[in-house]
């Protein structure tokens, strides 16, 4: 995304530190990836070593070198105890990375990876869709939340680096994966498996909240939709807009693109590559296609001044 | 802080007797001594002058000015008179002193730099918060942490100061009438000193009120031999430090969305391309293109096809330069 780093620090989480875990979902991967480079140094040092030691050292060492003995130690028990005791250890440390099926009581979230962008639905106890939102994840701190990751078209894969490790979201099947934020914040994600034109513009925010502003969270979301005023919902209806997209108390009931019906309340546009505002909200209605060519929502030039920002107060109104 | 000034002032006897020691006059008329008797006369009493992290400007809101000025007696430094002192000014002393056989060459335009900073500063009215940040970058790179070639940059960020397009446009313009008058016999008299820009056989022509805007205008014409024929002093100059809290503002508003600008992702089309935007004449077709007028215009679009996007006054203030500085 080459020049918008500075952007997406704006929108919070942005760029997300790899190797900067903040929950224990991502702990043991970091530490993995560290074990695995610090021991690979070593061992590549002792490597270098020995080479060294074959080209130019003393004769009785170059001798020993070559025996027997330096052979079955240093390419036979060497490798055999370091490979296995890495084996054991890091099945064991990612042992508890395995997801197993939701807990009573356990908070879930079905994420549906699209061209090019992220529907989220939270499940209530029964798997019944509760809250129908994208591109955006809230999560209480302290709390594993398991992640039902899915897929409309073709592979995705979700990461959230600072939370969890990559899982890949595969068409027909339904991959699991827990995360746990321990301190609240943004903690900015990536589709990482290349998945068509846009892929490199397909971002996400995952936001921690403390419980109460989780509990706030959910009692907005779950209120019922305020009636908007102005001209912005008539256009809405009148421009198509309502065919893709759903704005929950509105007849606008589409479901190919992200549901709006909080559009404003999100930190960022086209899945994490804006920031949201009136001005980026008009625009990309606009033209949405120079800003991420390709992307599954038309053009709409034909506006007026006027119409396009009624329309965008509107969709800014939508908290 | 007087132990401080008292200190400034032993290091810079010391400095001139190492001057002496090897035959080159001594500091009678300082650049530096001149400016703090010029820092003195603008600011009268301790005025406030509001700033946010410019390190002249939180001394000069700290009031750090009861310094001595030295006067030349014959046996050294022993006449004291009242007068101002920058704090700053130790630490560009600092850097610059100590193993630097060079440093009265290089104090000379850089103290010319800092006169003129101060004097814009001092121009800035209680209240007024923003269009300072340049001056510590300024001030890290004449004072010689920025290495050689950076004092022709610090010089150009200069005329970043938000606001003061007005004054540069006529220095320029005076400027570049010089050149076409004597630009052989200008090349001549201003060469280029590895540490900065140095005038040659004289110190730099600091003082008041004349000089100090001949200062300004020398100072303009050694950054305009080369481009004459551009309204401004660094083209292209992202490297300003206000311009570039500008381009970052712009990112973060996302004015990509409906524009192109220099250096931001996306490169919307909605609106007009923004590129070269200081060339334009008229701001939405209705306003003269003034930074001022450019600033309000971002803050209040209404009547325009544009939609008013919320921003601060700094951040507005910080765009216009962003915008009129390539
Ligand atoms: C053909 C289906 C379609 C139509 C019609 C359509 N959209 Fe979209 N819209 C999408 C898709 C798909 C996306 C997601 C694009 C992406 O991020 O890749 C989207 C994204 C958006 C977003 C950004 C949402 C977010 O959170 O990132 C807004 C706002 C939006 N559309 C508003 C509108 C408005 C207003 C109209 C009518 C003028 C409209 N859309 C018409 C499909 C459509
Ligand atoms: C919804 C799209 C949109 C967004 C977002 C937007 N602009 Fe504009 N802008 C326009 C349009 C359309 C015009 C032309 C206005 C007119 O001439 O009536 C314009 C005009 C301008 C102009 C005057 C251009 C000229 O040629 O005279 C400037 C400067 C400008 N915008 C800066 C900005 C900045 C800075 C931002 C970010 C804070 C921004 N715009 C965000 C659509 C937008
Ligand atoms: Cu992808």
């Amino acid at each position: 995304m080459g020049n918008n780093t500075s952007l997406q620090a704006a929108l919070g989480g942005w760029p997300p530190a790899v190797l900067d875990p903040a929950g224990p979902y991502a702990e043991p991967v970091t530490r993995l990836a560290w074990a695995l480079l610090l021991g690979g140094t070593g061992v590549l040092l002792i490597v270098l070593t020995a080479l060294a030691v074959a080209l130019w050292g003393k004769p009785a060492l170059r001798t020993r070198l070559g025996g027997d003995r330096a052979i079955w130690i240093g390419g036979v028990a060497f490798p055999g105890v370091v490979l296995t005791a890495l084996l054991v250890w890091g099945l064991w440390l990612t042992g508890s990375l395995q997801a197993t099926a939701a807990q009573p009581g356990e908070m879930r979230v079905k994420v549906t990876g699209e061209m090019w962008w992220w529907r989220v639905t939270y499940l209530g106890e029964r798997g019944e869709p509760v809250i129908r939102d994208a591109n955006e994840l809230h999560v209480p701190i302290g709390q594993p939340v398991l992640l039902e990751l899915e897929s409309a078209d073709v592979l995705h894969s979700f990461w959230v680096p600072r939370l969890a490790g990559k899982m890949d979201m595969i068409p027909g099947r339904r991959n699991l994966l827990r995360i746990r934020a321990d301190r609240p914040g943004t903690y900015g994600g990536q589709c990482a498996e290349y998945c068509g034109g846009a892929h490199a513009l397909m971002g996400f925010v995952v936001v921690a909240h403390t419980p109460e502003s989780f509990a706030r969270w959910r009692a907005e979301r779950l209120a019922p939709p305020r009636p908007a005023s102005g001209r912005g919902p008539e256009l809405f209806l009148a421009s198509g807009c309502a065919g893709c997209h759903t704005v929950r108390g509105t007849p606008a009931n589409g479901t190919a693109g992200p549901d709006l019906t909080h559009v404003g309340a999100r930190r960022s546009l086209g899945a994490g590559i804006l920031p949201n505002n009136r001005g980026t909200l008009a625009g990309w209605i606009a033209d949405s296609q120079t800003i991420k060519p390709g992307n599954r929502m038309p053009n709409y030039k034909q506006f007026s001044p006027d119409d396009l920002n009624a329309l965008a107060d509107y969709m800014e109104s939508l908290k | 802080m007087a132990c401080q000034d008292r200190k400034l002032v032993r290091r810079q006897c010391a400095a001139d007797g190492q001057h002496r020691a090897r035959g080159i006059p001594p500091l009678t008329r300082s650049p530096c001594l001149d400016l703090r008797r010029d820092v003195g006369r603008r600011l009268p009493g301790k005025r406030r002058v509001a700033g946010a992290n410019a390190f002249t400007v939180r001394t000069m809101t700290t009031g750090a000015f009861a310094g001595v000025n030295r006067r030349r007696s014959p046996r050294g430094c022993r006449g004291r008179q009242r007068g101002i002192i920058g704090r700053d000014l130790d630490t560009v002393l600092a850097v610059q002193s100590p193993g630097d056989r060079t440093h009265r060459h290089v104090l000379a335009p850089t103290s010319g730099i800092i006169v003129q900073l101060a004097d814009e500063i001092t121009g800035v009215e209680a209240g007024k918060t923003r269009g300072q940040a340049s001056v510590p970058f300024a001030f890290q790179a004449v004072a010689g942490r920025a290495g050689a070639r950076r004092a022709t940059v610090a010089a150009a960020e200069r005329d970043h100061f938000a606001g003061r397009t007005k004054r540069r446009v006529a220095t320029h313009l005076v400027a570049c009438r010089q050149k076409q008058r004597s630009q052989q016999a200008e090349a001549q008299k201003i060469s280029r000193h590895r540490t900065g820009n140095r005038v040659d056989g004289g110190r730099f022509p600091i003082g008041e009120g004349r000089s100090l805007l001949g200062a300004r205008i020398l100072l303009t014409a050694v950054l305009l031999l080369a481009a004459c024929d551009k309204p401004e002093i660094a083209p292209n100059a992202t490297g300003g430090e206000v311009a570039a809290r500008g381009k970052t503002a712009a990112e973060r508003l996302g004015c990509g969305a409906c524009h192109a600008m220099p250096g931001i992702w996306p490169q919307g089309t909605t609106g007009p391309s923004l590129e070269r935007f200081a060339q334009r004449g008229m701001i939405a077709g209705r306003y003269p293109n003034r930074p001022d007028n450019l600033a309000a215009f971002l803050r209040n679009s209404s009547g325009t096809a544009m939609p008013t996007v919320p921003m601060t006054a700094a951040q507005a203030d910080d765009i216009a330069a962003f915008l009129h500085g390539q």
